[in-house]
């Protein structure tokens, strides 16, 4: 059986409301939106809260899925701005969080050495980034969206994604630059 | 420089470590439960179909290792060698049904229930002894279809104990109209 049209009879099943195909969507999702929850929110308790309403979600908002994207995209979709509406109820406003960071420099970069790069150190750096940084880095790094899909999700324009872009991960490499020095 | 992006592309699902806990599907579970005013249905077995599917399912997979061209490379497999994901699901399900089963205990139910049940533990066992036979590939399957069975169990339960208890409130519907 084609790996989508399982998804389709999975969906459709879910549609008529049978709960092991609930399951089954919960099951092959899950892991993948807890993670992107961890990255987002930087927290165990809020990724978990944020997990269970984004598929509750998912379950209750399934009729208006068109399969014009996967339903993994679509999955996607309403955990991130699960997120992203959490985050802005926490916070003032995306930008104004944003702003504040963008006029620190700090004096001399250590530049950081990509070819000794591993996972569990970028993670850690990823939670050290300010909250504005690690969301745009994210998106665009890890979930795949484009700097006009950022825009359109956190409300800012295109090239200011662009350039809080370019500015997370300038921020990223210093901090794994200075996390290599200690290590 | 794209080394960074690089690195976490090739590197993708490592960073995709953490497993969500098993309290959150159960948490899920239950907002999506409609309120249980379903009327009673007279009892034909569903999961009767449940079983046949399972099966057929056992069967499919068994000929698929005999067509394999590896299937000389046997391993053992118990349940410790089993995905961290299904063992957790599994000793969920297993708390699950222990939990109904215990709601039970002060009601007379069918005499034909228990040979369901030990149906589906029946089930449960040849399917997971069935698993080392099967091609790697195709056991996620087999494990879902285990769950399966375990969740169909939990809904016969369920379904036992939402009847009781519509029959409970009727009784007492009728008592409070009668003062």
């Amino acid at each position: 059986m084609e790996y989508a049209e399982t998804h389709k009879e999975i969906v459709q099943a879910c549609l008529r409301g049978d709960r092991h195909a609930q399951f089954e969507l919960y099951r092959l999702y899950s892991k993948a939106m807890y993670n992107i929850c961890l990255r987002m929110t930087n927290s165990q308790e809020d990724a978990e809260d944020l997990l269970q309403n984004s598929f509750v979600d998912v379950f209750s908002k399934l009729q208006s899925f068109r399969a014009e994207s996967s339903i993994g995209a679509w999955i996607k979709r309403i955990v991130v701005n699960n997120c992203i509406n959490h985050l802005k109820k926490r916070r003032l406003k995306f930008d104004e969080l944003i702003e504040n960071y963008h006029d620190r420099v700090d004096v001399e970069p250590i530049p950081c050495d990509e070819a000794k790069l591993s996972v569990p150190q970028v993670k850690r750096a990823l939670l050290k980034l300010p909250t504005g940084y690690r969301v745009v880095f994210s998106m665009y790094a890890f979930e795949g969206f484009d700097h006009e899909e950022i825009g359109q999700i956190l409300e800012i324009s295109t090239s200011t994604s662009k350039s809080q872009y370019s500015r997370a991960k300038q921020k990223l490499r210093e901090i794994l630059g200075n996390e290599q020095l200690t290590a | 420089m794209n080394n960074l992006e690089d690195f976490i592309n090739k590197n993708r699902s490592e960073f995709d470590s953490e497993t969500p806990d098993l309290k959150i599907w159960a948490a899920i579970d239950k907002q999506m439960r409609p309120p249980k005013t379903e009327p009673i249905r007279r009892r034909f077995n569903p999961w009767k179909m449940g079983i046949a599917a399972s099966m057929l399912l056992l069967l499919g997979l068994g000929m698929g290792y005999f067509f394999s061209p590896n299937h000389s490379s046997k391993e053992a497999l118990g349940s410790a060698n089993l995905p961290i994901e299904f063992r957790e699901a599994e000793s969920f399900y297993q708390a699950e049904y222990q939990n109904k089963r215990q709601q039970l205990v002060n009601y007379t139910v069918e005499p034909t229930l228990e040979a369901d049940l030990n149906e589906f533990d029946q089930i449960i066992l040849e399917m997971k002894s069935e698993l080392k036979n099967v091609p790697k590939g195709n056991r996620e399957r087999v494990l879902s279809a285990i769950i399966q069975n375990y969740q169909t169990k939990i809904d016969i339960l369920q379904r036992i104990l939402d009847q009781l208890e519509s029959a409970k409130t009727a009784k007492s519907d009728r008592n409070e109209t009668n003062i």
